[in-house]
């Protein structure tokens, strides 16, 4: 009678699911796209001014190939299907792998049957042996018959804290993708206060502080800052004027100017358009001097001139204009909900790696045979180099 | 000519014969001949660390990019310390990633003589990260040379390139000291980035390098496949990612 011997097909799914090679080879499928947006600029999502910049820079890089290469989704590899399936495999491998782990972990705290083929050891001293591998951290099991040395704990617990740090780190990426949002380029000037249109979040920069203030929840950061104003004009009967930045804007007593760049008003009762210019000075910053300039309209002659910095006040023909320092902060604003998952995934991460390099997975087993020594397993050098034939 | 270029120039020129020292070693056996080429690439680090040090000092930039090159040639010129094995000087290709980053941080000296501040100069923190990535910069050019050798000779010095395995300092030192250091670097910078921006990716450059030759390094960790030649390959591949990219984004 033939013995057959019947693979088992979800045995067999298993242990390829949770192979260090199927893993291995997906983290180099993630390598592989992040190394590809080295090569190829990507195109940026949230901005529309940034995105119409890359899209010139593209198409006069890769001329007629940059729609094909569009369409292949070259240009948004983060963002496109086969990296998200990769990521979510990875993700898979993680959890199977931390279930694997878990249970070996249980199973190490005992004595495992030995494996392997016998090796006979040369100029190896049990008793020495063991109490040397004992003095560099490795755990001892058995008697004087047979000894199974190990690093348990940490060797099995290493890369269990890796593999939870980084299915943390991607659930806290999966988060962010699905609840989370960005704003870039929220300018706001000194003592005003914004709220961000569709999430209730506000952001206000303080006037007495300088500091950007915003609800709990949302991470700000500048991106730049520089010299604005709050302007306001009166005429010589002390009559408060109204201010248009745009021709369909409603005049306004009181106009907030972010001064990115060369910035006019209109006072139409007056006649008047006021042009203010920051002057270069090494960095831009809120101290920038800036060039007030009245123009009276039509015919749209130079009236007066003068150089504010810090605010002031400029007096011309019946008008009285009033600068007050508000200087603009350039932002940007994320809602994460997956930042703390990630940050302590991340923090696991590190400290699975760290501790996998210190503490690496080893176990062997040594026992008289004889005159001598022999051992199986996962053999240090040190024995390994002394082993005889 | 100013000493940052003559020191340079000398330490270049201590690597090229330190090159052809091994080379010739390989065809004829003279007694004292590794202990001359040791000291050879000793010396080189200590000529490139000082030109690191001339490069920085003064410098309101905490990395100039001549510094970053001179310290990565630096880390990258010593031969490996070893314990029990005094031969293991590898081939001439593991001097080569040193002279390399040598020859550049020469040109840079020569042409660029003022030098100019870091990228993402500005803020002291990203400035830290910097000089981090200039030292994990020399350190995976370090690991390039190991693995390099590895690759061109497994037998020689076996295990050197791949993290996580053998016991010994040199079979786990500069390897995985290496991907130890790109592991804290990944980590604090993705960690400052959640902190400061609240996303993980900021979108500076060189990100995904760094992130890629991570990942291509932890793949060797885990041990694709069981030939030590694939492992040092994967290695080295992850290392020189790294240089390339540490070199273009800071140097």
């Amino acid at each position: 009678m033939i013995a057959q011997t019947t693979r088992d097909p979800w045995r067999s799914a298993w242990r390829f699911a949770i192979s260090r090679g199927l893993l291995a080879a997906l983290l180099l499928g993630v390598a592989a796209c992040l190394i590809i947006t080295l090569w190829l600029p990507q195109a940026p999502s949230a901005d529309p001014i940034a995105y119409a910049r890359w899209l010139s820079q593209a198409q006069a890089r890769f001329g007629n190939a940059t729609s094909t290469m569009r369409a292949l989704g070259l240009f948004a590899i983060t963002r496109s299907v086969v990296f998200r399936l990769l990521l979510a495999l990875v993700a898979d491998c993680l959890i199977l792998r931390l279930v694997e782990g878990g249970d070996r972990l249980l199973r190490s705290r005992e004595m495992a049957e030995p494996a392997g083929k016998w090796r006979a050891l040369e100029d190896v001293h049990l008793p020495g042996v063991m109490a040397e591998l004992q003095r560099r951290g490795y755990r001892t099991l058995g008697d004087a018959e047979l000894f199974q040395a190990d690093r348990w704990l940490w060797a099995e617990l290493s890369p269990l804290l890796a593999y939870s740090g980084g299915l943390l780190l991607l659930i806290g990426l999966l988060l962010a993708r699905l609840w989370g949002w960005q704003l870039d380029g929220l300018t706001i000037q000194s003592g005003e206060q914004v709220v961000l249109p569709g999430t209730g979040k506000w952001i206000t920069l303080d006037s007495s502080t300088r500091r950007v203030m915003h609800s709990p929840g949302i991470v700000v950061s500048g991106e730049e800052s520089g010299p604005g104003m709050w302007v306001s004009a009166v005429d010589s009967a002390g009559r408060s004027l109204g201010l248009q930045r745009t021709a369909e804007a409603e005049p306004v007593p009181q106009v907030a100017v972010a001064l990115t760049g060369d910035q006019y008003l209109a006072i139409p009762e007056a006649q008047r358009i006021i042009r203010l210019a920051p002057q270069p000075s090494g960095a831009m910053d809120a101290l920038t001097p800036v060039l007030v300039q009245v123009y009276r309209s039509p015919p749209g002659r130079l009236e007066t001139e003068s150089v504010v910095e810090g605010g002031g006040r400029l007096m011309a023909d019946g008008l009285r204009l009033e600068f007050i320092d508000a200087p603009y902060v350039r932002l940007a604003a994320v809602f994460n909900p997956g930042r703390w998952p990630a940050i302590a995934g991340l923090v696991l991460l590190v400290v699975g790696v760290l501790g996998a390099i210190v503490w690496p997975s080893r176990r062997f087993w040594l026992r008289e045979d004889g005159e001598g020594v022999v051992g199986t397993g996962d053999l240090p050098p040190a024995l390994g180099q002394a082993r005889g034939g | 000519m100013s000493a940052v270029v003559i020191f340079t120039g000398f330490a270049c020129g201590t690597l090229l014969t330190a090159t052809g020292l091994v080379l010739w070693s390989g065809y004829r056996r003279v007694a004292g001949l590794t202990d001359a080429i040791r000291v050879l690439r000793w010396l080189a680090g200590g000529l490139l660390l000082i030109v690191a040090a001339l490069a920085g000092y003064g410098d309101r930039a905490l990395v100039t990019p001549l510094m970053c090159l001179a310290l990565i040639a630096a880390l990258a010129a010593p031969p490996e310390i070893r314990r029990g094995s005094r031969d293991c000087q590898g081939s001439p290709i593991s001097i080569v990633p040193a002279l390399l980053v040598a020859g550049l941080a020469l040109f840079s000296a020569a042409l660029r003589p003022a030098g100019f501040a870091w990228a993402g100069t500005g803020d002291r923190a990203s400035a830290w990260v910097g000089l981090a990535m200039a030292v994990c910069g020399g350190l995976g050019a370090r690991a390039l040379s190991a693995a390099l050798g590895d690759v061109v000779n497994p037998s020689a010095c076996a295990g050197a390139a791949a993290p996580g395995k053998g016991e010994g300092p040199g079979a786990r030192g500069v390897a995985g000291v290496t991907y130890a250091a790109l592991t804290v670097l990944m980590g604090v910078t993705a960690v400052l980035n959640l902190w400061q921006r609240g996303t993980v990716w900021v979108g500076a450059r060189g990100e995904g390098g760094l992130a890629g030759a991570w990942l291509i390094w932890s793949a060797a960790w885990l041990g694709l496949g069981r030939s030590p030649r694939a492992r040092a390959g994967l290695s080295a591949l992850a290392a020189l990612l790294l240089v390339v990219v540490v070199v273009a984004v800071g140097c």
